[in-house]
């Protein structure tokens, strides 16, 4: 993948200076992901459209739900990963931590936005509306808030070890506080199709399978563009150092 | 800020003293706004529970609020980045304020336990918040 060069021109120069730069990790794993989420991406597309059967009572947009659904799985993957990435930092001190914690929050906002976005399409043609109040739509709503104000907050706070610690102490309280918003909103609401994968007989083998193979397409996906993003972070962090360095 | 932390206290101390001030600006704010809604509304002030929703919610908000004003403080947006922050993380204390109190103006069967589900919320982020803002605050 040409996204991810073995080892920058700084890095040889700063090596022969002594310095301690590392060669970029992962560029194999990088490879074999990418080269994974394409081939997944393209069975899924076909067996999604092609090899799925239509729903009887929604049509042809229930196949909507098989991007929905990763997408939303991915947002909630994403936040717990920034929180464990998060306290990781807190721990050990190690700025990589923080630089996984950042790329994985600027793709979990991603997925959530996107699977609102489908949800609501879905929303529409199966419910008649673009939106509605019940606990689900709520939670994910806010958490999209959190996603933000982390975001915000990291950009406002720049670059600094005092920002990643804030940030890290935003991701703990959010993780903790989404299951609340969660509950309390449910107590005040409902309307969300209960789960249907879980109950035998519910959905047919096809259905599930599809289901399926979209979820990890869609996690390998993840992956790689976790790793591009945290080689992006990386590659940010060395910039404003060397910047800071110069003047 | 950094003359406290020139005060050798444990950052603890730090954070529930300012938990303590806010609550109690709040709490002023409160005192004046109670009266004036309760005039204003036509609604029993002293109605049995009101005095502990309202306590427990102002714990709540001042809980959240004060270890992001922490982390807000030094940014250049503080006043837009606050509010943004802090609003998606206390909707249970608000969603369980405006319940418990509209229960009690029109008490309904089968209620889910509001009152509680603030005091749970208190606890859990008194305790997270004690105990993650030395993090936020040093240098």
């Amino acid at each position: 993948m040409a996204l991810v060069k073995k080892e920058t021109t700084i890095e040889q120069r700063a090596a022969g200076i002594g310095a301690k730069q590392r060669e970029i990790p992962f560029p194999i794993v990088s490879l074999i992901l990418g080269a994974l989420s394409f081939i997944g991406m393209m069975v899924s597309i076909w067996m999604i459209f092609l090899y799925a059967p239509t729903d009887a009572i929604q049509g042809q947009p229930q196949r909507i739900l098989y991007f929905h659904i990763p997408m939303a799985w991915l947002g909630m993957l994403g936040f717990a990963v920034v929180t464990v990435a998060g306290i990781g930092y807190l721990v050990k001190r190690d700025e990589r931590w923080d630089w996984a914690a950042q790329a994985s929050a600027e793709l979990g906002a991603f997925f959530i936005t996107l699977a609102l976005i489908t949800g609501s399409i879905w929303g529409k043609t199966t419910w008649g509306t673009w939106w509605t109040w019940d606990a689900r739509l709520t939670t994910t709503l806010i958490l999209w808030f959190i996603y933000i104000g982390y975001l915000m907050l990291r950009s406002y706070m720049g670059r600094t070890h005092t920002s990643a610690r804030a940030g890290a102490v935003f991701a703990i309280i959010g993780i903790i506080d989404v299951p609340i918003i969660y509950e309390s909103v449910n107590w005040w609401r409902t309307l969300h199709p209960a789960a249907q994968v879980g109950v035998p007989g519910a959905l047919p083998p096809s259905v599930v399978l599809t289901l399926m193979v979209s979820l990890t397409t869609f996690t390998l996906l993840y992956s790689f563009l976790m790793i591009q993003l945290y080689q992006l972070q990386r590659m940010q962090t060395l910039a404003q150092r060397l910047r800071a360095s110069i003047e | 800020m950094d003359r406290l932390l020139l005060c050798p206290v444990d950052r603890k101390a730090i954070y529930l003293a300012k938990l303590l001030g806010n609550m109690l600006f709040i709490g002023v704010v409160e005192i004046v706004a109670l009266p004036i809604f309760a005039a204003l509304f036509n609604v029993p002030l002293f109605a049995g529970e009101l005095l502990p929703i309202v306590l427990l919610g102002t714990l709540g908000i001042a809980t959240i609020g004060t270890l992001f004003s922490a982390m807000a403080a030094s940014t250049q947006a503080r006043e837009l980045l606050l509010p943004i922050l802090v609003f998606p993380l206390i909707v249970p204390v608000v969603i369980g304020a405006v319940r418990a109190t509209g229960t009690l103006m029109l008490p309904s069967a089968n209620e889910p336990p509001w009152l509680g589900l603030i005091a749970a919320f208190d606890v859990i982020f008194l305790s997270v918040s004690t105990l993650t803002f030395e993090y936020v605050i040093e240098e």
